[in-house]
């Protein structure tokens, strides 16, 4: 909606009236609005640490429930480990927008998510007569991680094998293949952990604080940015399903709402909200909003867009929220450039 | 009468006096060394600062350059007729992103670097038989790697500095158990340089670039820069600009050497065609080859942290004209008009990358033992640009400086320049405590 250069001056210049007009807003009475530190705190301790504790306790879960059906291939187990899988993928896909330290600079988000996935290479490993943590490691990104173990657990997008229908070497990939997934997240859970740690680097003078704070809303944009442009307009492009992220599992929906709750996160339950609100309330409601909005429209996507892509419904679904995360990355924008 | 002409000439003066101030201020303007990248200049100094496009891209050109972003962290996959296919059988890594973290250096590890070889008995010159200059330390399930990489850190003591540097120890072992012999193979650690600026280098016009150059000392100020001419094979030679060692003239030849080298990608020989060099049917089309290159040419460069009249900028600055660096990381440069045609904003901009794109022998220290295209001399090296050079550890979360990440901080990589650039280090290091804390305080804020 605001792609043009101009949009984007009108945009900005609409917002700065409304800061020059409503920045006295934060009257005697009210709350004294959060400082930098408190928000950089927050981000950190309430938010950050929290859910990557969830994504190790998630991915531990699924890797006990991956070697479960592994040793024991029941329906039931089969059952609960495609559930574990799903649980675990929407705690990492809300972690997308802070996903600018170590996930990025340690190779860890490539080592849990790196798409698409390499069928040709899984194939031929699974093929091996005798698929061991040596044939494992011979695996790149591509065949491992969350969509490594969803092309093996959900199949290939027809229909889904049962639990008698996985091979002994698909067996031994799960367990071996849930392991490194836990790994990964435990190594990223440490490396924000700490007083040595990422997130303590975040948290310290006020110009670090201020730093930390255009971090995250840079973070949130990033995450936008790539909803609305890879995720779904690049899918809507092509017109194909092959693009569509977690395609395999049908969670694709489910992976697009996870990532702008975990933008309105950063935005909400940090605080982040209150200290622009104190420099430019209408900005900070106007932002609030379109994130609400974007959740919303997330919601409304139909359960399995891969299998209903080419229903024009579905497509102006798509196209709906495609836009309303661009309108929501232009006032992230916005709010970057009054308050950074 | 008189009063009114008076009351003219008053005008007039005044009108005079606008117009060279507002002149002089244009050109203030254009010369504030903290618009590194001119009208281009991104004001970004988070951990996304190389990652944003440049500014002042039209409408169209930032949706091109959202679309060649999507290539350009793309994973790519051994098997043909999917999004991204063609990578391997052998490689370093499976995206540009994977080495060019977040756009910034990579670090010195297996899968964000890689390690040039040469034979030592040619000079450094020739390729090792099978395996090439490059060694593919990956491979797609089924297929070996080319060797094994293994990195030790090692310590140093340098001619006349007291402080111990650290290098690495490169060893390559082949899939046989067979350990290639430092003593025969020279190799050469590399990591990825920043990506930012380079449509602005590449848009610096070659006759400017070779005014710096002095390949025999003419001048005997010690330091000659030299230009590396690239053949590009037909009947024409161009300047390289782009790689450790200049080996590439254009953001697209080395992108199209990425493409290959980096991640077995083969790439079409020229446009038009889908083929290959060697005829066959080349792993990507034209067309993503030229949008991934124009993601590296639509990037900008950020601007400094304080701004050019500061006492941080001011002191820097005459310290490193004082030393002699700027030399051979020339501050600024003026892009050709032509630029416009590849982003309209880019044309006739004064930019501040503090390099001359020109190789220059930087002594025994950082002789790697391997020449590349258009070098016999194994010891010289382009001199790397600085702008955005106080970024690495927002960006990427740790520091390592110079073609291979050895040094830890900038202080390092300056005690480890020699040669051409051994009295300029010197200087460095005869220089008072507080003095050389002001020359890295300036520099940590490009």
């Amino acid at each position: 909606m605001f792609h043009s250069p101009f949009s984007r001056i009108l945009l900005t210049l609409t917002i700065g009236t409304l800061v020059v007009s409503c920045g006295q807003g934060n009257g005697s009475g009210s709350a004294p609005s959060p400082d930098a530190s408190q928000v950089s705190r927050s981000f950190v301790n309430d938010l950050v640490l929290p859910a990557y504790t969830d994504l190790a306790e998630h991915t531990e879960v699924l890797q006990t429930s991956l070697e479960s059906f592994a040793n024991e291939p029941t329906a039931a187990h089969l059952a609960t480990v495609r559930q574990d899988w799903k649980k675990a993928r929407i705690t990492w896909e809300t972690t997308e927008s802070w996903a600018f330290g170590p996930a990025a600079t340690l190779g860890l988000d490539g080592n849990l998510d790196d798409w698409p996935v390499s069928q040709l290479e899984l194939s031929q490993a699974l093929a091996t007569d005798n698929f061991d943590q040596s044939v494992f490691d011979a695996l790149g990104t591509t065949a491992r991680g969350f969509h490594g173990i969803e092309f093996v657990l959900f199949g290939d997008g027809g229909a889904m094998p049962t639990a008698t229908g996985f091979s002994s070497q698909e067996l031994s990939y799960l367990a071996l293949a849930g392991a490194d997934l836990h790994r990964n997240a435990d190594e990223l859970l440490d490396s924000w952990s700490g007083a040595s740690g990422f997130g303590s680097s975040l948290t310290g003078s006020d110009e670090q604080a201020q730093a930390t704070i255009d971090e995250m809303l840079q973070g949130m944009k990033g995450t936008l940015e790539e909803v609305a442009e890879e995720k779904v307009g690049a899918v809507l492009a092509e017109g194909t399903p092959d693009g569509l992220e977690s395609r395999f599992s049908g969670n694709t929906s489910a992976d697009l709402l996870a990532n702008v709750s975990g933008a309105r996160a950063v935005f909400e339950q940090t605080t982040l909200d209150g200290l622009v609100e104190a420099k430019a309330p209408e900005a900070a409601q106007q932002l609030a909003n379109q994130l609400d909005t974007c959740v919303e429209l997330a919601k409304a996507l139909p359960a399995n867009l891969k299998d209903t892509l080419d229903d024009a419904n579905t497509q102006e679904a798509m196209k709906k929220f495609m836009d309303a995360v661009h309108t929501a990355v232009e006032l992230t924008d916005s709010v970057i450039d009054l308050i950074s | 009468m008189r009063w009114q002409w008076r009351f003219c000439g008053i005008l007039a003066t005044a009108a005079v006096a606008t117009a060279l101030f507002t002149t002089l201020k244009s050109y203030s303007v254009q010369a504030d060394s903290q618009l590194a990248a001119g009208a281009l200049t991104v004001f970004n100094r988070t951990s996304a600062a190389f990652e944003r496009p440049a500014a002042n891209l039209t409408g169209a050109e930032l949706d091109r350059h959202g679309a060649s972003d999507l290539l350009f962290e793309r994973s790519h996959i051994p098997e043909a007729g999917h999004a991204g296919a063609g990578l391997g059988p052998r490689f370093n890594a499976n995206s540009c992103v994977a080495c060019h973290v977040r756009n910034g250096r990579g670090r010195s590890v297996p899968g964000e670097s890689l390690v040039r070889v040469a034979l030592r008995e040619s000079g450094g010159v020739d390729p090792l038989p099978d395996l090439g200059h490059q060694i593919q330390d990956h491979a797609v399930f089924g297929e070996q790697p080319e060797a094994t990489v293994q990195l030790q850190r090692q310590e140093e003591v340098r001619p006349g500095d007291p402080l111990p540097l650290q290098r690495f120890q490169v060893d390559l072992t082949l899939p046989n158990g067979e350990a290639l012999d430092d003593r025969e193979v020279a190799r050469s650690l590399r990591i990825a340089p920043p990506l930012i600026g380079l449509g602005m280098l590449e848009a610096v016009p070659e006759q400017d670039l070779l005014r710096h150059a002095d390949p025999e000392d003419r001048n005997g100020d010690g330091i000659s820069g030299r230009p590396v001419w690239i053949d590009d094979g037909k009947g024409q030679r161009h300047l390289g600009r782009f790689g450790w060692k200049a080996g590439a003239p254009t953001v697209l030849a080395q992108s199209a050497d990425a493409y290959l080298h980096d991640m077995g990608v083969t790439t079409p020989a020229e446009a038009g065609s889908d083929l290959t060099a060697d005829g066959t049917l080349a792993d990507i089309g034209w067309d993503e080859l030229n949008l991934v290159t124009f993601y590296s040419q639509s990037l900008g460069a950020p601007a400094t942290g304080k701004p050019a009249s500061s006492l941080v900028v001011e002191s820097g600055q005459a310290l490193f004209s004082d030393l002699n660096c700027t030399s051979c990381h020339v501050p600024q440069h003026r892009t050709s008009p032509d630029a416009a045609a590849v982003v309209a904003a880019m044309g006739s901009q004064t930019i501040w990358p503090y390099t001359d794109l020109l190789v220059h022998d930087m002594g025994p220290g950082l002789d790697d033992g391997v020449a590349e295209e258009g070098l016999t001399d194994t010891g010289e090296w382009r001199t790397a640009p600085l702008w955005g050079l106080g970024l690495t550890q927002r960006v990427n979360g740790r520091v390592g400086y110079l073609h291979d990440g050895r040094a830890q901080t900038i202080d390092e990589a300056i005690r480890w320049h020699g040669g051409e650039a051994e009295e300029a280090r010197d200087n460095y290091l005869a220089l008072a405590e507080t003095d050389r804390a002001r020359l890295l305080k300036w520099l940590e804020q490009l």
